[in-house]
Order: C-alpha cells, then sequence, then structure tokens
C-alpha cells in the first residue's frame, strides 16, 4: 500500500492555489506592459511535483500519484532566431538611411531639378546667362566697353555659385563629423548600458532572480546598437562556482569583412566588459593614448573594461608569487629580514583598542612597516611586498617600478609626475611631503589607474611609479627565503585584451554609412585606398563631390585665362598688343614712352632714348592723347583750341607726334579669374577661392576680342570672343585624376595610375554630377525601402512570438481563474472529507 | 506576412506602416499635380532628368542661335536698304545719268552743274556706305566702330605708281575716297626708290623695278576680315582654337567688296563712288559758258577733245561698275534670303525643343489628376480601417 498523507492533499490545493495565482500575476503583469516598448511576454513555468523515490514498502499494485504542480519559474518568449534576423537587416536600415542622409544633403546642394527660376537650375542658369552674354557680345558687343562690364557681371554670378556650393560642401562635410562625433557617443553610451545591464542581471541571477525586466531593456539596447554596427550576439553560460550557472551575453563585430586582416568576431561586449569606440578627430578621451590609426575617420576598439574603467581580467589568472613562511614577531625592535631585505621596525604600544598587542598583531605591524619601507625603496623594482592573507608573511609579485624625482609647487597649480597630474592647493603651505602625499592619495584612488600604485621614496622626494607583472616566474627567480606559488585564484589582466584598430571595412552599419560619407574619393581612391577598400572606387562621399566641384571651377577658370592671356617670344604673359596710329597726336611727356614711326622709343625731349630696365613701353597710362576738332585743330577736354606750344595743367612741354603707337584697350588681356579677389593669381584655384582677377575686378584688363596680331585695327573683331563661347558651351574638356589629386601625378610614390574620369563640356559636368548623385540616391532608397519593408514584417513576426496578445490573455485568465476555482473547490472537498473522517466517523 | 499569431500590436504596427506609405503615395501625387512635373530631382528618374537638362541647353542654345540669326538679318537689312540707295537713286539715276547728259550736252553749258551733282552726289553715296545700324558701321568689314569711308587729300598717283606731277614738278594732290584713311585709288605696284627717293631701274633692262604697293596689299586684306557668328550650323573649332569655317557665319560686310578698288590699266579707279568723283572732276572742269575744256589736267587730258574722250571712257567705265556692284548687291540678297530660311529653321527647331522637353518634364494632368484620386481614395480608405483595427478583444465580452 501507497502512502497516504492525511495533510498532504491540502498541500497539493495549495500549491494548485499558488500556481493559479501566480499565473494570473503573470498574465496581469503581461497585459499591463500591452504597451512597454522591447516587452516580451511571460510565462509561468509549471512542473509537475512527484515526492518519492524508492519506497521500501512499496508493492507493485501501489498507485503512485503526483503531489500537485510546482512553479519553477517565469520564462520570457523570444525568438532568438527572429532576433538575429531583425538586426542583421536593422544594419541595413541604418546602413541605408544614413547614406540616404549623406545624398539628401548634396542633393540639396547640387541637385538642379525643379529649382530656380522657371525650372531651369541655379548653375545651369547662371552659366546659360554666361553663355548669353558672351554671345551678345561675339555678335552685337564687340568694341562695346559696356559688354565686358555686364559679362564680368554674369561670370561674378558664377564664380559666386560656386563659393557658395563649395561652402555648403564644407558645412555639410562638418555637420557629418558632427554626426559622426554623435553617433560614436551614442554607440558609447549603448555598450556602456548592455556593460552594466550584463553587471545587474548577472548579480540578478546570482542571487536567484531571472532578471527578465533586466534583459528586455538589454534586448532594446543591442537592437539600437545593431542600427549601428552588424553585431553577433552569442548566450553563453558562466559558471562562477559552487553549481551556480549565470547567462553571460557576448556581443562580437559581424561587418562581414572576411578578409586576412578584417576584425571580424572581434568582441565589443564580454560579460560585465565591454569596449568604447575611438576615432581620430572626433572623439579621442585625452587620458588615452591616441591610436595608431593609418586612415582617416579610422575606429579604434579601446581594451575590453569593466564599469569602473579596470581591463579585462582572466579568472584562472596563473601568475605566480613567491610567499615567505610564517614569521615569528620580534619582541624587541631591531632588524627584520624577509626575503633578504631587512628593514629596522619598531614594536606595538597598545592595539587599536588600547590593550596590549597579541604577538598576531605585533607581528602584523612588524609585517606592516617591512611592507612600507620594501615598497618605498626605489631599488627595489623587481617586487613588490603585500602581507599574505593570514598575516604571518610577506607575498612578493612581479612588479616594474621607475622613481621620478619631484619637485614642490609653491603656488597653487598642476603637480605632474610622469603624466599624471594633480591640482594641488595651498600650495604654498605644503612641504614636499605633504604634496607628494596628497598626488600618491589620488592617484591611487583613481580606478584608472589600477592595477598600477604609486609610493613614496624613503627620501620623502621621490614618487615612485609601479606596475605589478602577473606572469609565471621560473624557480630560482624568488627572493631568497621565499616560495614559489601559483596564485591561481587571482584574476590577472588578459594580456590578449589591447586596443584594436579596425580596418577601413570592419563595419558596416549606419556608423559605417557616415564614415563613407566623410572619407570615400570615388574614382579619386589611390591604390592604398583600394587595399583598404576594394571597393573605394564606387563609393561616392563628400570628398568625391568635393574634388569634381573644384575641378569644374578650376577647368572653366583655366580655359577662360589661357584664352585671355598671351604670351611673348619669351613665354611671359603679354598683357598688351600695340597698333599704329597714324596722323599727328600731342601727347603728354610725363612717364610715358612712345615711339616715333621708325619705332624708336622717344624721352620726354623728344629725343631717342634706352629704355631702363624693366620699364613697359606699351604702358597705356604713359601718354594721353588730345582730340582735334572740325578745323582740325587740337582741343582739349573742353573743346578749346589748343595753341603752340603745346602745355600741360602743370606747364609741362607736350609734343606733337607723328604714327604713334597705341595700345587698344581691347587687345589688354590678362588673368580673368584668380584664387583671390586681391590679386591676379591663378595658381590653386578652387571652387570655393575662385575670384574674378583684382585687374578685372577694377578694369586694368578686359575681355580680349581677338588674340590675332593682324586684327589689331579692327575695332570689331571678335575672334577670341567666339573662342570663349566655344569653350564655355561647347568645348569637351578632359578631366583627368592628376587636375585636383596630387596622388596621381606623375611619378607619384604610391604607383597610382593617371586616367581620364570625365571628358564634356561644362554643362555636360554639371550634368554629370548631378546624375551621378541621382543615381546613387535612387538605389539607396530602393535599397532603404526593400530594408525598410522587410524589418516591418521582421518586426511583426517578432512580435508575434513575444508581443502580448489580449485575447491569448483573456484565454489565460479564464484558464487559470477557473483553475483557482477548481483548486479552492478541491481544497473545500478535502476539508469536507477529513471533516468527515475527523468528525464523523466512528463517533 | 508570415506569422501564426497576430498581436494587438503587431496588427497595428502593420496597420501604420500601410498607412503611412498610403499617405506617401497620396502626397507624391498630389505633389505632381501641384508642380505640374514628372519628377521633382535627379533621384526620382535619372535619365529624364539628365534628358531634360541637355534639351535645354539645347533649347537656349538655339535661340540665342535665332537672335543672332535675325540680329544679322537685319543687319544685312539695313546694308540692303543703304546700298538700295546708293546704287539706285545715286549711281544709277544722279551719276550715271549726270555722265550721259554731260556727254550729250548739245551745247555743255550745264557741264559745271552736272558735275557738281555728281560730286555732290558721290559725297551723299559715301554717306551712305557709312551707315550705322545698332551702333556700327555696316560696311566696315571688322572693324565696326569706325566709320569706313572718307574723303581725304591725298597726292595722286599714276598707274605707273609715280606721283603726278604738275609743270613745275609739284606733286599733285586730290581729294579722294579713303577706306580706313587708305586712298582705293592703289595700283598693284609701285616704282621702288632708294633711300634717297630716286628710281631705281633694272641694271639690264633700265627699266624701273616695281615692287608690290602695300596699301594696295592692305586694302586687299582688308577684304578678308571677318567676324564669325553662331548662328546655328553647328560651331566647332580647330584644334589651334580658330573656328571650323562651315560651321560659322560670316556676318563682316565690306564696303569695298560691293564698290572696288585699284585702278585700271589707264591709270582711272575701280571705285564707283571713286569714279563719280573722276566723273564729277572732269565736267566740274569744263567752262560753264560753252562746256569746253581749255586748261589741260597733266596725266588726264590736253585739251578739250581728250577732255570729252575721258568723259566718254570714264562713263563707259562707271557703267561696267555699276554692273560689278549690281552683282554684290544680289548677293547681299541671296545672304538676306539665307538668312530668313535659317530663321525659320531654328524657330522649328525651338517649337520641337520646347515641345520635347514638356514631353519629359511635365506631367499628363489626366493622368495625374486621376492618379492623386485613386490615392485619396486609398487613403480615406485606409483611416475608415483604422477604426475597426482598434476592435474589441475578447476582455471586453468577459464577466
Amino acid at each position: 500500500m501507497s502512502n497516504v498523507s492525511t495533510f498532504g492533499a491540502f498541500t497539493m490545493a495549495k500549491l494548485g492555489i499558488y500556481a493559479s495565482q501566480k499565473a494570473m500575476q503573470v498574465t496581469g503583469n503581461n497585459i499591463t506592459n500591452i504597451n512597454t516598448v522591447g516587452y516580451t511576454r511571460q510565462t509561468l513555468d509549471l512542473n509537475s511535483l512527484y515526492v518519492g523515490g524508492a519506497d521500501r514498502y512499496a508493492s507493485k499494485w501501489d498507485a503512485k500519484v503526483g503531489s500537485g504542480v510546482l512553479v519553477s519559474g517565469v520564462s520570457q518568449i523570444r525568438s532568438p532566431y527572429l532576433d538575429i534576423r531583425y538586426r542583421t537587416e536593422y544594419s541595413n536600415v541604418g546602413k541605408a538611411e544614413k547614406t540616404l542622409d549623406g545624398l539628401n544633403g548634396l542633393s540639396q546642394i547640387f541637385d538642379e531639378v525643379g529649382k530656380g527660376e522657371d525650372d531651369e537650375g541655379v548653375m545651369e542658369s547662371a552659366l546659360q546667362d554666361m553663355i548669353e552674354r558672351l554671345t551678345h557680345y561675339v555678335t552685337e558687343g564687340s568694341g562695346e566697353g559696356t559688354f565686358d562690364t555686364i559679362l564680368k557681371g554674369s561670370m561674378s554670378e558664377v564664380v559666386n555659385i560656386f563659393n557658395i556650393y563649395a561652402g555648403k560642401l564644407e558645412d555639410l562635410y562638418n555637420n557629418t563629423k558632427e554626426s559622426l562625433q554623435e553617433d560614436v557617443k551614442t554607440v558609447n553610451s549603448i555598450l556602456s548600458n548592455i556593460r552594466s545591464l550584463n553587471n545587474a542581471i548577472r548579480k540578478a541571477e546570482i542571487h536567484g532572480g531571472n532578471a527578465l525586466e533586466l534583459k528586455d531593456e538589454r534586448n532594446l539596447e543591442i537592437d539600437k546598437l545593431s542600427k549601428y554596427i552588424r553585431i553577433n550576439v552569442i548566450y553563453e553560460e558562466e559558471d562562477i562556482g559552487a553549481g551556480c550557472v549565470v547567462d553571460k551575453l557576448t556581443i562580437r563585430l559581424n561587418g562581414g569583412d572576411e578578409s586576412e586582416n578584417g576584425h571580424d568576431g572581434i568582441l565589443l561586449v564580454d560579460g560585465k566588459y565591454a569596449t568604447q569606440l575611438k576615432v581620430p578627430d572626433v572623439n579621442v578621451p585625452e587620458e588615452r593614448p591616441a591610436p595608431a590609426c593609418t586612415g582617416m575617420f579610422d575606429v579604434t576598439l579601446d581594451a575590453l573594461r569593466d564599469v569602473r574603467g579596470n581591463p579585462k581580467m582572466l579568472v584562472d589568472g596563473s601568475s605566480a608569487i613567491c610567499v615567505s613562511g610564517p614569521q615569528q614577531p620580534l619582541t624587541a625592535p631591531g632588524n627584520l629580514t624577509i626575503g633578504g631585505y631587512t628593514v629596522p621596525v619598531t614594536l606595538l604600544d597598545k592595539n587599536a583598542l588600547g590593550q596590549t598587542p597579541t604577538e598576531a598583531e605585533q607581528l602584523e605591524h612588524q609585517l606592516r612597516q617591512f611592507k612600507e619601507a620594501y615598497n618605498s625603496d626605489p631599488a627595489n623594482t623587481q617586487w613588490r611586498a603585500t602581507l599574505s592573507m593570514d598575516k604571518t608573511g610577506i607575498v612578493f609579485t612581479a612588479a616594474d617600478s621607475t622613481s621620478e624625482t619631484v619637485t614642490a609647487l609653491t603656488q597653487d597649480g598642476e603637480l605632474t609626475v610622469n603624466g599624471y597630474s594633480v591640482v594641488i592647493r595651498n600650495a604654498a603651505n605644503k612641504t614636499l611631503e605633504e604634496q607628494l602625499k596628497e598626488f600618491q592619495s589620488v592617484y591611487n584612488s583613481d580606478p584608472n589607474n589600477e592595477p598600477n600604485y604609486v609610493t613614496i621614496s624613503a627620501d620623502k622626494q621621490q614618487l615612485i611609479f609601479t606596475t605589478p607583472r602577473n606572469e609565471p616566474l621560473t624557480p630560482g627567480s624568488e627572493p631568497p627565503g621565499t616560495t614559489l606559488a601559483i596564485d591561481g585564484v587571482k584574476p590577472v589582466p588578459d594580456p590578449d585584451n589591447t586596443d584594436v584598430t579596425l580596418t577601413d571595412t570592419d563595419l558596416y552599419g549606419a556608423l559605417q554609412s557616415t564614415r563613407e560619407m566623410l572619407t570615400e574619393e570615388g574614382a579619386f581612391a589611390s591604390k592604398q585606398d583600394i587595399v583598404r577598400d576594394p571597393s573605394a572606387t564606387a563609393k561616392r562621399g563628400i570628398p568625391y563631390y568635393q574634388k569634381i566641384w573644384d575641378a569644374m571651377a578650376s577647368k572653366l577658370a583655366g580655359a577662360l585665362n589661357e584664352a585671355n592671356s598671351l604670351e611673348d617670344a619669351n613665354g611671359d604673359l603679354k598683357r598688351y598688343e600695340t597698333g599704329e596710329k597714324k596722323g599727328q597726336y600731342i601727347v603728354q611727356p610725363k612717364n610715358y614712352y612712345v615711339t616715333d614711326k621708325d619705332g624708336n622709343y622717344l624721352g620726354a625731349d623728344g629725343q631717342p632714348i634706352t629704355l631702363a630696365p624693366g620699364a613697359d613701353p606699351d604702358d597705356p597710362a604713359s601718354y594721353k592723347e588730345f582730340k582735334k576738332d572740325q578745323d582740325g585743330d587740337f582741343v582739349d577736354a573742353n573743346g578749346n583750341k589748343l595753341t603752340p606750344p603745346y602745355l600741360d595743367a602743370d606747364g609741362n612741354d607736350m609734343r606733337v607726334l607723328t604714327d604713334i603707337r597705341v595700345v587698344r584697350e581691347q587687345y589688354k588681356g590678362g588673368i580673368l579669374f584668380s584664387n583671390s579677389g586681391d590679386n591676379d593669381d591663378p595658381t590653386g584655384i578652387t571652387a570655393k577661392n575662385l575670384s574674378i582677377a583684382h585687374s578685372w575686378a577694377n578694369g586694368s584688363i578686359h575681355v580680349m576680342q581677338s588674340r590675332d596680331d593682324t586684327e589689331l585695327d579692327q575695332s570689331t573683331a571678335n575672334s577670341n570672343l567666339l573662342h570663349m563661347l566655344a569653350i564655355v558651351r561647347d568645348n569637351n574638356f578632359t578631366y583627368m585624376l592628376s587636375d585636383m589629386d596630387d596622388d596621381f601625378a606623375p611619378g607619384n610614390a604610391g604607383g597610382n595610375t593617371d586616367v581620364q574620369y570625365f571628358k564634356g563640356s561644362f554643362g555636360d559636368m554639371l550634368t554629370e554630377i548631378g546624375s551621378t548623385l541621382g543615381k546613387d540616391t535612387k538605389v539607396i532608397q530602393d535599397r532603404l525601402v526593400i530594408a525598410s519593408s522587410s524589418l516591418v514584417e521582421l518586426e511583426v513576426d517578432r512580435d508575434s512570438v513575444s508581443g502580448v496578445d489580449l485575447n491569448d490573455e483573456a484565454i489565460a485568465m479564464m484558464q487559470y481563474n477557473k483553475s483557482y476555482s477548481a483548486a479552492c473547490r478541491f481544497m473545500t472537498t478535502i476539508d469536507e472529507m477529513l471533516d468527515k473522517l475527523i468528525n464523523g466517523t466512528a463517533l | 506576412m508570415n506569422m501564426y499569431r497576430l498581436t494587438t500590436n503587431g496588427m497595428l504596427h502593420t496597420y501604420r506602416a500601410n498607412l503611412q506609405h498610403s499617405y506617401k503615395t497620396l502626397a507624391t501625387a498630389s505633389q505632381k499635380v501641384q508642380t505640374g512635373r514628372n519628377f521633382l530631382s535627379y533621384a526620382e528618374d535619372p535619365a529624364s532628368a539628365t534628358l531634360a537638362f541637355k534639351l535645354r541647353r539645347e533649347f537656349w542654345q538655339t535661340g540665342s542661335q535665332l537672335r543672332n540669326n535675325n540680329s544679322v538679318a537685319s543687319t544685312f537689312s539695313q546694308a540692303y536698304a543703304s546700298y538700295d540707295l546708293m546704287e539706285n537713286k545715286l549711281l544709277e539715276q544722279n551719276a550715271h545719268v549726270n555722265a550721259l547728259r554731260g556727254l550729250n550736252d548739245p551745247n555743255g553749258s550745264s557741264r559745271k552743274t552736272l558735275g557738281q551733282s555728281s560730286i555732290s552726289a558721290a559725297e551723299t553715296a559715301m554717306q551712305s556706305m557709312n551707315a550705322k545700324y545698332a551702333g556700327r558701321y555696316i560696311f566696315a568689314g571688322a572693324d565696326g566702330k569706325n566709320a569706313p569711308f572718307t574723303m581725304e587729300t591725298h597726292p595722286v598717283l599714276k598707274a605707273d605708281g609715280t606721283v603726278a606731277t604738275d609743270a613745275a614738278g609739284k606733286e599733285l594732290t586730290s581729294t579722294q575716297l579713303c577706306y580706313r584713311g587708305i586712298p582705293v585709288n592703289q595700283p598693284e605696284k609701285l616704282v621702288q626708290k632708294d633711300q634717297q627717293g630716286n628710281v631705281v631701274t633694272d641694271p639690264v633692262t633700265g627699266e624701273p623695278v616695281m615692287v608690290d604697293n602695300p596699301d594696295y596689299l592692305k586694302l586687299k586684306e582688308m577684304l578678308n576680315e571677318v567676324t564669325y557668328v553662331d548662328i546655328g550650323l553647328g560651331m566647332q573649332e580647330n584644334p589651334d582654337g580658330t573656328p571650323v569655317k562651315s560651321t560659322v557665319y560670316n556676318s563682316a560686310l565690306n564696303g569695298l567688296e560691293f564698290l572696288d578698288f585699284g585702278v585700271d590699266e589707264d591709270g582711272d579707279p575701280k571705285n564707283s563712288i571713286a569714279l563719280m568723283l573722276e566723273i564729277g572732276d572732269t565736267l566740274n572742269k569744263a567752262s560753264d559758258m560753252d562746256g569746253k575744256w581749255y586748261e589741260s589736267e597733266p596725266g588726264k587730258w590736253e585739251n578739250s577733245s581728250e577732255a570729252y574722250e575721258r568723259l566718254f571712257d570714264l562713263t563707259g567705265k562707271l557703267e561696267k561698275a555699276t554692273d560689278k556692284s549690281h552683282v554684290e548687291f544680289t548677293e547681299l540678297t541671296t545672304k538676306a534670303s539665307y538668312l530668313k530660311n535659317n530663321g525659320e529653321r531654328l524657330e522649328g527647331e525651338m517649337d520641337e525643343l520646347n515641345q520635347q522637353i514638356l514631353d519629359v518634364e511635365e506631367i499628363d494632368p489626366v493622368a495625374a489628376i486621376t492618379a492623386l484620386s485613386w490615392a485619396q481614395y486609398c487613403y480615406n480608405a485606409g483611416l475608415k480601417i483604422g477604426n475597426s483595427i482598434l476592435s474589441q478583444s475578447l476582455i471586453d465580452y468577459m464577466n
């Protein structure tokens, strides 16, 4: 006969009631959290309780019955597979979104569709206006000074637009850089949060909890992280000893770079340790050394650290220690020698309670004196002394020490030693020792300095910086009189935990997209860039558009400058062309050189002269021509007749010359565009610095009508104007990579090949910019639409597994309500039965 | 949507996503109707946007070419009017008639008057050839800012290139028609002189050595002046930056082409106006009493009979010169006609391009409004569904 417990059924009923109550609680939690973002529906884990084992008196006809229901815990219903798919797709969305943001920024600058008056575009319209003016100049304006001004005004508008767009590109670049800074901060914040949550979950699980809400929060953070970086999330179990196993979450990089130099699989979060991102020019913290990066905005992962900033430790460290055996305290002040080092020690008079110290307390006191003296001796650079756990001996661990001599501060300021600074206040009233103690206190309490520490030398003049070396020691190297032991349970820093600089293609996600927007140069990618990223030539970021915009500005300026400039036989710029004017003219003699009809230069007295070195015989400012009236007599500016001897207003003798050389205003060519509005320097022109040249702006030079010497006396010659029209409107220009990038210059050190990346007119180039940008944008838009649709579907799929459904919970409520009622009814029935047995049987 | 369990939030999420999509479609359709454009960015339709800007540039270019064409046509039209005045009224009706009258005058008493009339007609003809249009002298070639023709006093050159002198050996001068300051009556060759001014003779033949007259060459060079404009002939440049001649149009008109220059084998001018001057000068030197010439003109006539012969010759030469200039006048008419046809061609091109641009950029109003209506309908339907999405659940029916 099986055991029958009299009151066991009560327990059974009680367990049933309890289980139903708990289940109702879980259901209530689900319902109230239906709108909580990231909430995963929970379910009660029930197990059937069977109490019993092999019964000594069991009969094979016994009916073994269970003992009720046991609530074993609450768990979440979640699909890790859907989580993986969701996070992968989210990284696609993040990548496309950020890329699209950047391209939209570029489109706001370069996309001419629908802009301007009558949808003609802004730059298109300005270029067209310039062409119109030039056409007008060619056909009707040749020889008219006003047309030069009109054309200059039109070209100024084009220059202005080049400058504005270049400025906008720069603003976009800076804004994108700030965005990268924010993204890096966000990622670092997320990593820190995940680390903190991992800690909290670990502690909760150690104490028996399941931390489901914390896990939900962590999942939300992981989802957020996946948008910025594609990751691989792994759940492991960690044995923390005494049969206790807790969950450990590991996040690894999953950028997809499977090359030899790739860092796929590198740890971002490892349980309670996490990394932080460091990006040059964006967020290198001052206290960390600058990472050794090879490219702009390369990302370095800091070594994994815990919440206090301590580096990741190996739990089963295998460092060695050297232990001195139990010491006997000295009974009188004297020298204590341990490990071959002798320290004079004193005796302890009273213990902390004011009583006579025990032998153990005396020993501890003497050992502490030994420790302080040993550690503060600058000669002891190889070992660090600490008290053993039982405080009967000294433990020596390997260490590296350096000592620094310090000079006391005489006024308030920072005391900087070995690269670490401590603010000392009231320094004038503090001795060196006090300042050193203050420094020591701050340094040793800074968790960022662990496991390093500082001590003060015996002479109170130096600081000794010590870094413990946790490494296995070879027997025989220990201090004399000590025993080599393995400190197996002591955590030691993981030697593999170091800073890692990621390659150009390690990341995938929003962060990578922002990086690419700041760095990718498309066709301008050098061999080195291609080595870092094989698909570099197909990616176009802000630098690419900056370069081609500069190229277009430089090409336009260069072509028009060349068309408007003539070189003389020496290859120097020839600013003027001269002709000959027949007839008689009065000319002022001051500061001029004119020639007679034989070509001799004449001085002020009308006699042939030799020009001074550097004199410019064609200076148009050097003479003034007086007109003749209808009688053929010379007249001044007011129309008054001039009579010989011809004198100017200052009384200088003016001369009459025949057949003088003249300078024709309309042939005064020169540089039209320069790199600054206050000079005529045509070198190094970019879109940002493109300017109307100073001489053209102030009217010293003009657009040349003709470059042909035979057309000198043709006042309406227009051959050069026609040429300029062809340049601006029709001619195809070849754009080579070396035009804007010295990496492709002939004989460049990188072995880069200079190629043509575009050939066409300026209008074609403008269209090419818009078209390339438009095509890239369209591709990314389509990708974003696809990825977003997939993400929505996955989100719904995920929600179908882990989301709360009111119908489900309603049914559960009904179910548990019924089971509660049934359990209560069962208890009532048992009660009645027992009442019958007790009060109604054998009376 | 592959799921076996549809939660409340899942339904809401899907509804929200679909409603947003529907609203975006509505917004896009609405934007198209409002702007009248098929696309609002390069990204929406890169191929069409690229084509649209290409077409716009061609449209603008054709417009410029049409304006150039019309500008040149107007200039030619003015040239036609001025030349018509010069040729018909002055040359034909005045100078030629005066010469004939002078020849056929029974008593010659009116010869002097006719001569003065001819000279006056020559000056008027010159002014006619100095006509301006839009601030430029029409017949000045590529020197449109300066009047091409002037009357200036210059030494008289003989056919052999030497300067004519009077009986006392003094250089003879006369008022001559000049083109840009160079008298048009230039012989092709001049007698070569040394630095002392003596005639250089061939040591073998003893004949004076003749050299090219630089002024004649200069005048001839001026005939080649061009002012090219783009009137839609596919303007292209040679590698050295000069235009390919067959792709541009020369709008320069040189007065010398119409009136000719130089002297014939008799030393008489070929230029029509110069001939008018010469005829007028000859008639002017006749006596106003009986029309005879009582003074000789060195190099031209010795007596009245020779003067009359000269007048006769000059009249014939004027007729020939008139015929030649008439040919040039016809050429001008042909050019004007060509420009007219070209203008019509360009106008047609502009219309075609405009239509193409509209086809690429602008919406079909019917299709766009239909799409907008449908998008609005779908959005409204989506909104109506929203109410029923938040449907009751089992909880609402529990006691």
